[in-house]
């Protein structure tokens, strides 16, 4: 892939990948925790969980809890993440390096085409496996380019969103280490496409200010049509 | 009847003695890297891998370099041939075609003549329609793909499955390689390439064989992409890339018909085309792989006068044959067709994808004596063939060898030298006694060997 | 004689559009018959155009205007000096090319009604003959109104409503010649006395190209018709052919002065 021109589509498809298999890796991860709280320990810890990320969920069980995560939430369901990141992976074919393509594709049909009674976070766990292998494939040392910087771009804004929403009440944006290594990084990736990116700042911003500052800073990579 | 060589035994000799539990592996294979040839079914997108079948079509080498210089001269030809129907039109004053068949084809292209193309290629990727006639044991042609051929990149990623799942048989028998296609095609537009980077243009992820654009703009290092990527500026094709900038488009392997190509000049409601590229390409700015206006050269009618444009181009006997065919447009012709129809297969000229074939033995009497009346009035618009029995090829179903009909599409490659492909896309129909093989009909595909 | 012709279109738009590309065929062409003096054509906002030209010798001026507009505006002014009769010589291909039925030159619904139109007209044994004959019977028998067809009609719509506009009557006459096997094909241009562009037939006797306009009954000699595009039917010779986005409708205004002024 030397020397490859993308077009607007394209890198905008490659952010977008990054976004939402971000975001089906840390809410998989988070409904696996929590799964194990609200069997006994807090009932309400799957409520409170969504409600962060601005989302209603209901459920008499654990397992009804970890059911809903996997197939129901609206727009935030792992099944619906998944096949969003597979849609832009399965336009971005040319691109894509074919094993990354397959572990999407795996974790894709494994969701869609099981028998959809109930789901245990074992399962879920094992589709983790395959991310960090297609994460693995994508950041090899040996192949370091524009493509695999507009996906790590894609994750880090949904890594810093995400932790934004997740933010527990009394947490201030100022004194997150976590947040603050991410901007950083945020930052040099930013810079690495365009060098005239515009490096982001989210100290003394309130949560909401933060969240569309981040949310907006790719269109300093991509130049969207008007 | 399936045909027996040597090699073909020696591949069941080794291909028994292995574990049956690798097919699985090979499915798993297409499933999880999604080789799919999807289908409309009903108005609605059915995802789908492409059936495959393990047991591949095998043809000794010394065939094989027949077929090579056959197609080799007969694409040749038809190169020839566009180049002379969009320019002198020599072929239609000396009377070889009748004016009328060309003129009215509507493949043809009238308000492009006189457009030169790069390095005069119009027919830069063929895909040539082959089936094996068990009564006389020759291959013969059944169809010319001039225009958007598709299925390369089927036998091309299940080769790669195939050499992992089933080493033994690759070391045992002498497979000819055939991994150079894509470098060939990337050759190719390099070659008719008027500057610029290069371009494979889809419909869209919603088009059957977009697996295939995605693959070989992968393999041809091409950019892949649909039309709201590109503009036209001036009379050049740009890419709009994502930093703002526009690179210039050399050569464009386009995988949409002429009459979606361009708003401005086809269809006016085409949302996947490009408005103004016909300009650019008159103007000589692009190469546009395959060239606007091929239909006429595939055209079902225009089959017939190949083996007549290869005599009247190069001076030569066909190689490989022709099916025996019938023109109603012609007096004689007209007269067997009536008097035989039942034992023909008459062909509607402007049908693709096997929908306008009808086969006389499958007809009633009162739906002989409609398509009869038919032809009487529009002779222009069907051909007759005559039924050839082909070769069926062994597959491998539910656990046992069955036969089925099967046809071969071989590619040629169109540019500093004309390149046949060492293999081609076997497909074969899933029903017993089903003469309609084609992927948009529900077939199935095997890869195809050249063995030495 | 000496004519001098202006002519201007105005496409308004009801929304701003962007990335609007167009194609025009508005450049007189070059015929045995006239000179083209002097010819400017000049659009708004100085936008950059090229020109190619198309299979049938018709000027094509493309271009593209990025920027948000609502409108668009191409003006045109020519002087042509017509020294001698109409005719044309033959197109880079063979005249058999204009025999081919084209989809707005065929009756799919009203069959009937092109059947009985053929059956009214005698044919003899002399193409002038026949041309003059169905030139005059579609003159007198068809109403020349405008709103009853469109751009993209075909003559079934003539043949049933018995109406129709200079397109229309072009492509009946059009049709009824290839059936009788002469070469005919459509010209789009400009004539004297027409508050637009006009079309009209020319077909092939043998040796040339002539002139017929069955909107006026007209066998055309010494008349000046400045050719602009000729082609199969009307689709070949559009003016203007454009693509943009945006959501919009479309007004558009026409503007045509020639006169003789020699």
């Amino acid at each position: 892939m030397k020397n490859k021109y993308l077009s607007i589509r394209s890198a905008d498809g490659l952010y977008w990948i990054g976004r939402y298999l971000q975001r089906f890796e840390i809410i998989a991860k988070e409904s696996i925790k929590t799964f194990d709280v609200v069997i006994d320990i807090d009932k309400e810890a799957g409520k409170h969980f969504f409600t962060k990320l601005t989302k209603d969920i209901n459920y008499n069980s654990a397992v009804e809890f970890f059911y809903k995560t996997v197939y129901e939430v609206k727009e935030s369901n792992l099944c619906y993440l998944i096949d969003q990141a597979r849609e832009n992976a399965t336009m971005l074919r040319d691109i894509l390096d074919e094993d990354a393509f397959m572990f999407i594709n795996v974790i894709y049909t494994n969701l869609k085409e099981r028998d959809r009674k109930s789901i245990s976070p074992k399962e879920i766990e094992k589709l983790i496996r395959k991310l960090d292998s297609f994460w693995g494939r994508i950041f090899l040392k040996t192949q370091h380019g524009i493509v695999q910087m507009l996906i790590e771009f894609g994750q880090t804004v949904e890594g810093i969103d995400m932790k934004l929403r997740l933010f527990e009440n009394d947490e201030n944006i100022n004194d997150n280490i976590n947040l603050k290594f991410d901007i950083q990084k945020l930052n040099t990736i930013g810079i690495a496409i365009n060098p005239e990116f515009t490096p982001v700042r989210l100290e003394n911003l309130t949560v909401s200010e933060a969240l569309q500052k981040i949310s907006s800073c790719v269109n300093e990579i991509i130049r969207y049509e008007s | 009847m399936t045909e027996k060589n040597p090699q073909l035994e020696q591949f069941f000799q080794i291909f028994n003695k292995l574990d049956k539990n690798r097919i699985a592996d090979l499915k798993e294979f297409t499933n999880n890297f999604g080789i799919n040839f999807n289908l409309f079914k009903d108005g609605s997108f059915i995802e789908r891998s492409f059936p495959f079948d393990v047991i591949p079509r095998i043809i000794p080498k010394d065939e094989f370099k027949v077929l090579e210089r056959g197609l080799q001269q007969r694409v040749k030809a038809l190169n020839i041939f566009l180049n002379d129907i969009y320019s002198d039109q020599k072929i239609i004053k000396d009377k070889i075609i009748p004016a009328e068949f060309v003129f009215s084809s509507k493949a043809y292209r009238p308000e492009f003549h006189g457009v030169k193309t790069s390095r005069s290629i119009r027919t830069h990727i063929s895909g040539i329609d082959l089936v094996k006639n068990s009564a006389n044991n020759r291959w013969t042609i059944l169809e010319d793909n001039l225009r958007v051929p598709s299925g390369a990149s089927y036998p091309l990623s299940i080769r790669q499955a195939y050499r992992k799942v089933y080493p033994e048989i690759f070391e045992q028998m002498n497979v000819e390689k055939i991994r150079y296609y894509p470098q060939k095609l990337a050759e190719m537009m390099n070659y008719v390439s008027t500057g610029g980077i290069n371009v494979v243009l889809t419909p869209g992820r919603y088009n059957s064989a977009f697996y295939e654009h995605a693959y070989l703009a992968k393999q041809t290092d091409a950019i892949l992409a649909v039309g709201s990527d590109l503009e036209v500026r001036d009379d050049k094709l740009y890419l709009k890339s994502f930093d703002g900038k526009r690179e210039k488009v050399g050569a464009m392997y386009r995988r949409l018909d002429d009459d979606f190509l361009d708003p401005l000049e086809f269809k006016p409601d085409s949302m996947i085309g490009v408005a103004g590229l016909s300009n650019v390409y008159r103007s000589g700015n692009i190469a546009l792989i395959n060239s606007i206006g091929n239909g006429i050269a595939d055209d079902k009618g225009i089959y017939y006068f190949v083996p007549k444009m290869i005599k009247y181009y190069l001076n030569e006997e066909p190689i490989i044959d022709n099916a025996p065919t019938y023109l109603p447009y012609f007096e004689n012709d007209m007269k067997y067709v009536l008097e035989n129809i039942e034992k023909l297969v008459i062909k509607d000229v402007a049908e693709a994808g096997g929908y306008g074939v009808l086969f006389g033995y499958k007809m009633s009497a009162v739906q002989l004596s409609d398509l009869k009346e038919v032809i009487k009035r529009e002779p222009r618009r069907f051909i007759a063939q005559e039924l050839i029995e082909f070769y069926d090829v062994e597959c491998f179903m539910n656990g046992e060898i069955v036969p089925r009909k099967s046809d071969l599409r071989c590619y040629v490659a169109y540019g500093e030298e004309i390149y046949v492909w060492t293999n081609g896309l076997t497909r074969y129909a899933l029903e017993a006694g089903n003469y309609l093989v084609n992927s948009s009909q529900g077939g199935g595909f095997k890869d195809t060997w050249i063995v030495e | 004689m000496r004519v001098k012709l202006n002519y201007r279109f105005d496409l308004e738009f009801s929304n701003e559009v962007k990335d609007h590309r167009f194609a025009l065929k508005i450049t007189p062409r070059k015929t045995p018959f006239y000179r083209v003096e002097e010819f400017v054509i000049s659009l708004q906002n100085n936008i950059y155009i090229n020109n190619i030209i198309d299979g049938f010798g018709n000027v094509i001026t493309f271009g593209t205007i990025n920027n948000y507009h609502k409108s668009f505006s191409v003006e045109i002014s020519a002087k042509i000096d017509f020294f001698s009769e109409y005719l044309d010589f033959q197109d880079d291909f063979l005249n058999e090319m204009y025999l081919s039925a084209t989809n707005l030159t065929t009756s799919n619904i009203y069959i009937n009604e092109y059947l009985n139109f053929k059956n009214e007209l005698k044919i003899y044994n002399n193409i002038e003959k026949n041309v003059l004959l169905a030139n005059e019977y579609i003159f007198q028998n068809f109403k020349y109104e405008s709103g009853v067809t469109d751009a993209y009609s075909s003559i079934d719509t003539i043949l049933q409503s018995k109406r129709g506009v200079c397109q229309d009557f072009a492509h009946l006459l059009i049709a009824y010649l290839r059936d009788l096997k002469i070469p005919a094909r459509y010209v789009s241009g400009f004539v004297t006395g027409e508050g637009e562009s006009h079309a009209w037939v020319e077909y092939f006797n043998g040796k040339i190209w002539l002139g017929v306009d069955p909107t006026h009954n007209r066998i055309i000699k010494n008349e000046p018709y400045i050719k602009i595009a000729q082609g199969r039917d009307a689709l070949d010779t559009a003016i203007n052919k454009g693509s943009f986005v945006g959501k919009s409708k479309q007004q558009l205004k026409v503007f045509t002065k020639m006169e003789i002024y020699n």
